[in-house]
């Protein structure tokens, strides 16, 4: 293929957004000048965006049906596979016409030949079951941290349930911080500060947000979730905060009562 | 290793679920029928599950589906070549909808006018653009796919939407 010339190199960029200030000024200056340069890249602009935005056909449910099939299938004749496989090394084990010695030779031979085929095949569906594991683990992720923003209050109750059970991992704990402020419904905020202590245990952001939040949280379930989130993480840095809540008249009992509670366990821990 | 496998196979559903949409309409913008398009996304996914133990962690998935999807694409033009450019009132009405009467008519127009372009565009050059702009892999995914270097795919990619621009400008004065 030709290397590209100067300025197919600009118009390339230029299309990537990849270009400095100082560059895109010269080409502006450049096509102040050259009017069919201008027009060149402005109707491949016009015409990249229309290409991006080609309607996206949705298929049949058929499909779906089809492939389940083909997976039962294939599931079964995985596990004939392995069933034959087995049946035969009993067979040779069992059987009555060979003589001991030679049925000894060939079994030994058979291990051999077949342990190397056996490991190699091993290995390699370990491998390929390891990166389909991998690129299922990464779309649940996707789609549960997906359904913290745009489904129903339940929905996202299961999502952060279902997530707590993971690893901890920065895109997690941060979703579920969003969640736990700015969720609008109490009881997925009230799981949200659940999840945290399973996640946010080793992380001090996660103990920053969780003191943070305590201080601005209006809903008594919530305040109670994070007095318990705090007390289990053993931050200690929220003894002071417990203390005011304790004394705030302003607060709910229960609620005063918790801190009161919490802050005396985070201090006899001191 | 049989709960193993078995494991492994569910999984791909999702996969199935993932990508279903995508490569569909892959095989539909590359030409074929709806019905071909379909059959041949089950064609991918059977080699996935028949060819999965040749799947290698050091390549991109994607990169390792859309090499099977490009295989059952060239299998299913050695059997028979389509171009079936879709009817007009096939373009999605409901992308449309959010936009005034003239606005849609306009918008139908510009797409019928870039899919009859694309329908003259050479097949690899349709297909690189497709991969990497209606597709959205990244140029390093495309790069292991041709077995090339991103910078080339980057230039490919640039001369073939030259190419679509020559065509659609020159069909749009007519």
């Amino acid at each position: 293929m030709n290397t590209p010339d100067q300025t197919e190199n600009w118009l390339m960029a230029w299309l990537d957004g990849s270009l400095t200030e100082a560059q895109r000024r010269a080409w502006e200056e450049k096509m102040a000048q050259d009017p069919a340069l201008r027009q060149q890249l402005e109707e491949l602009v016009h015409l990249t965006r229309t290409f991006d935005h080609l309607p996206q056909e949705q298929p049949s449910g058929e499909g779906e049906m089809r492939f389940l099939r083909m997976l039962e299938q294939e599931k079964q004749h995985t596990a004939e596979t392995q069933g034959t496989f087995k049946a035969r090394v009993v067979s040779i084990f069992s059987g009555r016409g060979m003589e001991w010695g030679a049925a000894a030779a060939a079994v030994l031979l058979l291990i051999g030949v077949g342990f190397g085929w056996l490991w190699q095949h091993y290995q390699t569906q370990q491998m390929e079951m390891a990166a389909l594991r991998e690129e299922v683990k990464q779309t649940q992720r996707i789609l549960l941290l997906s359904m913290l923003e745009k489904s129903s209050a339940s929905e996202r109750i299961q999502a952060v349930n279902v997530l707590k059970t993971g690893e901890p991992d920065r895109r997690v704990t941060d979703a579920l911080l969003q969640t736990l402020n700015f969720d609008e419904v109490v009881n997925v905020r009230v799981k949200a500060a659940q999840a945290l202590i399973q996640l946010g245990g080793e992380n001090p952001a996660v103990k920053d947000a969780l003191l943070n939040s305590l201080k601005a949280q209006k809903s008594p379930e919530v305040q109670i979730a994070l007095i318990d989130a705090l007390v289990a993480l053993e931050e200690k840095r929220a003894v002071s905060s417990l203390q005011k809540m304790s004394q705030d008249k302003q607060l709910m009992k229960i609620v005063r009562q918790r801190a009161a509670v919490g802050a005396s366990t985070l201090r006899y821990e001191l | 290793m049989g709960t193993v496998a078995n494991g492994g196979l569910d999984a791909a559903t999702i996969l199935f679920r993932r990508y279903q949409k995508p490569l569909f309409n892959f095989f539909l913008r590359l030409g074929f029928e709806r019905q071909s398009s379909e059959d041949m996304v089950q064609s991918v996914f059977e080699r996935v599950l028949k060819y999965r133990q040749t799947y290698r962690e050091e390549m991109p998935f994607r990169a390792w589906l859309y090499q099977i999807a490009r295989n059952v694409k060239a299998d299913a033009h050695a059997k028979q070549k389509h171009w079936d450019t879709e009817p007009l009132d096939t373009v999605r009405l409901d992308v449309l909808e959010q936009y005034s009467i003239e606005q849609q008519m306009a918008e139908t127009e510009t797409l019928a006018h870039l899919e009859r372009s694309m329908a003259k565009l050479p097949g690899d050059q349709l297909e690189i653009l497709l991969l990497t702009r209606h597709q959205k892999l990244k140029y390093a995914e495309v790069a292991h796919l041709l077995g090339c270097s991103e910078g080339t795919v980057k230039v490919k990619v640039f001369r073939a939407l030259q190419q679509l621009r020559t065509l659609f400008f020159t069909l749009e004065k007519q």
